[in-house]
């Protein structure tokens, strides 16, 4: 049982130990972890932003260049000398010795007829009326087209720029290079994983991505959910990315990279918050087994000493019990020392009266012979008495046996009724048939016992004197399982006030020096562990009445 | 009352004590009473003259120390020798202060107590003088 509790206690103290510093540990490492989590994907979406940002700046200024190029070309040279395909190979020759961003140079009139071509295709004569890029620029003055196949059957785009020259609308056309504006626009260092490319309004690719993809293949997914002419970021899927419109939002720079990259540095933050937490718990484990272990064995300790306090106390009542009895032993043991004594004279003087050689006279031998039985009625007396001692001491560890109370009741009885017979206490013991025998402590059942009936006598004779006591001891079962007993007084009682307090340690009315104030409380302790219930009742100058109610089976 | 010869009362609730005891001294020539109680004793006291008083404490009834105080005050001459089986230094402090000759406790040899009850009866011879003769002044 005892240990029993230790377990438990020692189950709540660890559980307590590791849960109390554990769980905020425990919260901070992930609060932690979330919260670097987050503003590494903010950093890695600024970064990607800001790239976007950076080479859709660029892009834009490439292409304006481009633009700019055909614009000088048409405002400088006049549509007549453009028209004769010398002078346009020649101006394409140029501007390939300072870029190669141009493939080839075309000059259209306003009724779409190409007029002029020079470059790598035979594209003179053709009609681009019905084509896209010449309305639009016939529209707005210039134009930078989307891939498209054309007239070569090979995906590429065209600038184009507008002129009116005597009344006469002339477009300039020129084809970019699609490896030099693809590698124009890829050329962004992001990680392993980073890419950069564009998608138009159709949502067709007009650069090769990088993680596979071929020029006017539908972008699948992210890009046909973002809004076409404003600035976006996110994730999507396992990308981070960020884009911006371009080509007056025809066109939309997509910069992104794969999540796990970008994020990659979490890896080492989460290894060392493995490393904290599993280095951190386990000081905490220690710590927790470490302390409980020593609090539970100061517990022990302290439990221990309480035992050993405790028996220390019980020998102290038994022994302060014991010399209350002394007054009585002592008193019926000198008594027939005393009548022995006075026999023993009264034989030796009738000897000596008929003299040491004459023989005893019949009257002489009858006092002589009654002396000597006199003798021997003192000597059982005598030893009566220190049976009684005897059996009182007896009973020394804790031991639980059968106690048969037809008997036990009795035997005690007897130690106390010469005391009690002294003080002129009408004693009475009374012990129905079929008393069950209890398993207890017989020990320290007759301290209890003892203690009452001492503190009963005591009681009797502080309001009685010597005369007029009574003291009532008695047992009767209650019911299956229980047995009462009973130690009843006529004397003084007991103030209701002290009532309360008579089982409090070290409480007594007595003056200092003459009780301990323990005989009760130990008592209660004692008839407490034995699973028993001590009471008690009383009436100021009327008498005071004990009970004890004790299980037939023992507890434990 | 106070003659040469002594009277002796022997008070204890053992009877067979006050029997023995009694035939002892009766044997050596000296007149004992009898009494088993507080209130026998005080009888006697008042009807006979005793000299020498063997008077028991614990005694069931009228209390050994109360019985000491009413003898000394119907007979304050009487020596009153307590004779107990339990001695405690209370009791033995208030008998003395009550007026006691003696506080002796049991067991008592025979020659003891009548060299005890020889001495109490010189006391009382030597008192029973003094105040005859202040009588006489």
């Amino acid at each position: 049982m005892q240990s029993d509790m230790y377990t438990d206690v020692r189950k709540r103290l660890l559980t307590v130990m590791i849960l109390v510093p554990l769980i905020p540990f425990a919260a901070s490492l992930a609060i932690g972890y979330s919260s670097y989590k987050s503003s590494m994907r903010q950093a890695a979406l600024e970064r990607a932003e800001r790239i976007a940002d950076s080479h859709a700046a660029l892009i834009g200024s490439f292409l304006n260049e481009r633009k700019t190029d055909l614009d000088v070309i048409l405002a400088t040279i006049g549509e007549q000398h453009l028209a004769s395909p010398g002078r346009l190979a020649s101006i394409l020759a140029s501007l390939q010795r300072t870029s190669l961003a141009f493939i080839d140079l075309g000059l259209t009139n306003q009724d779409g007829l190409q007029v002029a071509y020079a470059g790598p295709f035979d594209l003179t004569g053709k009609n681009y009326k019905q084509s896209k890029w010449f309305k639009q620029t016939c529209a707005h003055g210039s134009f930078v087209s989307s891939v498209y196949m054309g007239y070569r059957h090979q995906p590429h785009f065209v600038v184009a720029v507008m002129a009116r020259q005597n009344g006469e609308s002339w477009i300039l056309r020129a084809t970019v290079d699609q490896d030099l504006f693809g590698n124009l626009v890829e050329g962004v260092s992001i990680g392993a994983t980073g890419e950069a490319y564009i998608v138009n309004d159709l949502g067709e690719l007009q650069t090769e991505k990088r993680s596979g993809g071929a020029l006017l293949e539908k972008e699948q997914g992210l890009v046909p959910t973002i809004s076409q002419n404003a600035k976006s970021s996110g994730t999507f899927g396992q990308f981070i990315y960020a884009t911006t419109p371009l080509n007056n939002n025809m066109w939309r720079l997509v910069v992104r990279q794969n999540t796990s990259e970008a994020l990659q540095e979490l890896d080492w933050a989460a290894l060392c918050i493995a490393v904290v937490s599993l280095l951190g718990g386990g000081f905490i484990l220690i710590l927790a087994f470490t302390v409980s272990n020593r609090l539970i064995h100061m517990l022990h300790s302290k439990e221990h000493e309480r035992v050993e306090m405790e028996t220390h106390l019980m020998r102290a009542a038994r022994l302060a019990e014991l010399g209350e009895m002394s007054a009585g032993f002592a008193h019926e043991i000198n008594n027939p020392l005393q009548i022995m004594k006075s026999e023993i004279a009264l034989m030796e003087m009738v000897s000596e009266e008929a003299g040491m050689d004459a023989p005893i006279q019949e009257e002489q031998k009858a006092t002589i012979l009654d002396g000597l039985h006199q003798l021997g009625k003192q000597i059982d007396r005598c030893a009566s008495i220190t049976r009684s001692i005897l059996k009182f001491g007896r009973h020394t560890g804790p031991e639980i046996t059968d106690v048969n109370l037809s008997e036990f009741l009795p035997e005690l009885c007897e130690i106390t009724k010469r005391k009690a017979e002294v003080s002129g206490i009408e004693f009475s013991c009374s012990v129905p048939e079929g008393i069950p025998t209890v398993r207890l402590d017989a020990g320290q059942l007759q301290q209890v016992m003892l203690n009452l009936m001492n503190n009963a006598i005591q009681a009797i004779e502080e309001r009685h004197g010597n005369e007029g006591g009574q003291l009532k001891v008695a047992v009767k079962k209650t019911d299956e399982n229980h047995i009462k007993l009973l130690v009843q007084d006529n004397g003084k009682g007991i103030r209701s006030e002290n009532l309360e307090r008579i089982f409090n340690p070290f409480f007594t009315t007595k003056p200092p020096g003459k009780g301990t104030g323990l005989g009760l409380s130990i008592c209660h302790a004692i008839i407490d562990a034995m699973g028993g219930i001590m009471e008690v009742s009383s009436a100021r100058n009327k008498g005071t009445s004990f009970t004890i109610s004790l299980p037939i089976k023992a507890v434990g | 009352m106070t003659t040469e010869m002594m009277t002796i009362l022997l008070v204890d609730d053992e009877e067979r004590l006050l029997e023995t005891t009694k035939k002892l001294f009766e044997k050596m020539n000296i007149q004992v009473f009898t009494a088993q109680s507080g209130q026998q004793a005080l009888n006697m006291v008042e009807t006979h003259g005793v000299d020498v008083i063997f008077l028991d404490v614990k005694m069931p009834g009228f209390d050994g120390m109360q019985t000491l105080r009413e003898i000394k005050r119907i007979n304050p001459l009487a020596e009153v020798i307590i004779l107990t089986g339990h001695a405690t230094m209370e009791d033995a402090v208030e008998g003395l202060k009550l007026g006691a000759m003696d506080f002796l406790i049991k067991p008592l040899s025979m020659k003891e107590m009548l060299k005890k009850a020889e001495e109490a009866f010189e006391k009382v011879k030597r008192h029973s003088v003094l105040l005859q003769s202040m009588k006489k002044d």
